[in-house]
């Protein structure tokens, strides 16, 4: 692993909540690629922000949703959340509004994450 | 030139998606310029080529059997994750006996297997390369 | 550390787009390759950024010929290296 890499895994959401088992499966390879000690990011791109939006109630759909996995990243020390500063403007939402803390990135921002990541995967 | 290793992620579905189609384009011309395939990793939809099940028309290419082949020439592994295959139906004779079901269909020469084997690969190999849907 | 960007699909593009650096350089492959020809596809890239698209699937889509000068049609092989070329492929 060279030095430079900030990640070794970049994990970047990219659909809305509850497009079939996309971030489901998603999480369940950043909680994996965690547990197996490799630094993982997460970025949530475009319609991917509001994976992370607060008022799901994936119940009513007799879904099970991420949220519950979401809550559990931390445990897995992935705690290093990025989302599209256009894609919170285009939703009309603010960090403070997410599930989780995050960090808003602007496109450079967010090409500076690829480029120094050793592999990504989208969702 | 050097020899590279290789992983490839296929996360689409044969005939619903070009995804296993591409990835053996892929395969086959990494192997015929001299690179190694350290392994193949079916995630997601992808799971589904390891269908043993599946006919095709036999006019139209037959992907799990295209797949089947070409591991079977350059002893390739062919690695399925267990937990989106058990969800789409793909199981082999081992989970059919703990799942209490009298069939199973994971076709011959794939293997399930954690998702612990897609992380292992990617953190080893030379390059990753992922087909999706 | 640029990476290659692998588009399948043309509803994508805008996805990758957020995260293709001018630096990096992208392969069109599958249904994709509609986009090679496309008039005002290329203005949408940030300049500097080198496009491919897999000639067989511009060929197996009659496309092969209208395909713009400025995108390279690329073997399999020549797939397979480009993507060792980079230091990562990020497939959309």
């Amino acid at each position: 692993m060279k030095a430079s890499n900030s990640f070794d895994l970049l994990v970047v959401f990219t659909q809305p909540p509850l497009t079939a088992s996309l971030a489901k499966e998603g999480l369940d390879l950043s909680l994996v690629n965690s547990t197996f000690e490799q630094q993982t990011g997460l970025i949530f791109l475009g319609a991917g922000v509001l994976q992370l939006h607060p008022n799901q109630q994936p119940d009513i759909l007799a879904l099970k949703g991420t949220q519950a996995m979401l809550q559990a990243l931390g445990l897995y020390d992935i705690n290093q959340l990025f989302v599209d500063e256009q894609a919170l403007l285009d939703y009309s939402l603010t960090t403070a509004d997410l599930l989780l803390p995050t960090e808003s990135c602007n496109p450079l921002q967010l090409q500076k994450l690829l480029a120094t990541s050793r592999n990504v995967l989208t969702f | 030139m050097k020899t590279k290793t290789f992983v490839l992620n296929v996360t689409g579905a044969p005939y619903a998606s070009l995804a296993p189609l591409s990835a053996l384009r892929f395969a086959k011309a990494a192997l015929a310029t001299g690179h190694k395939i350290q392994r193949v990793f079916f995630y997601q939809e992808g799971v589904t080529l390891a269908n043993g099940l599946s006919c095709p028309p036999q006019d139209e290419i037959n992907l799990t059997k295209e797949w089947q082949k070409l591991a079977a020439e350059h002893q390739l592994e062919l690695a399925v994750c267990v937990a989106a295959a058990l969800k789409r139906g793909i199981i082999d004779a081992k989970e059919a006996a703990r799942y209490g079901l009298e069939q199973h269909n994971l076709a011959e020469g794939f293997v399930l297997t954690g998702l612990g084997q897609l992380v292992d690969g990617m953190a080893n190999a030379d390059r990753t390369v992922t087909f999706n849907s | 550390m640029a990476s290659l960007h692998q588009l399948n699909a043309q509803h994508k593009l805008a996805n990758c787009l957020k995260l293709l650096a001018k630096t990096d350089s992208l392969v069109l492959i599958e249904a994709a390759v509609a986009l090679a020809v496309q008039a005002d596809f290329l203005q949408q890239l940030p300049q500097g950024v080198s496009v491919f698209a897999l000639s067989s699937d511009l060929q197996a889509r009659g496309l092969l010929n209208n395909c713009s000068p400025a995108i390279q049609p690329l073997s399999d092989a020549e797939w397979v290296a480009a993507s060792l070329e980079a230091d990562r492929v990020c497939s959309w």
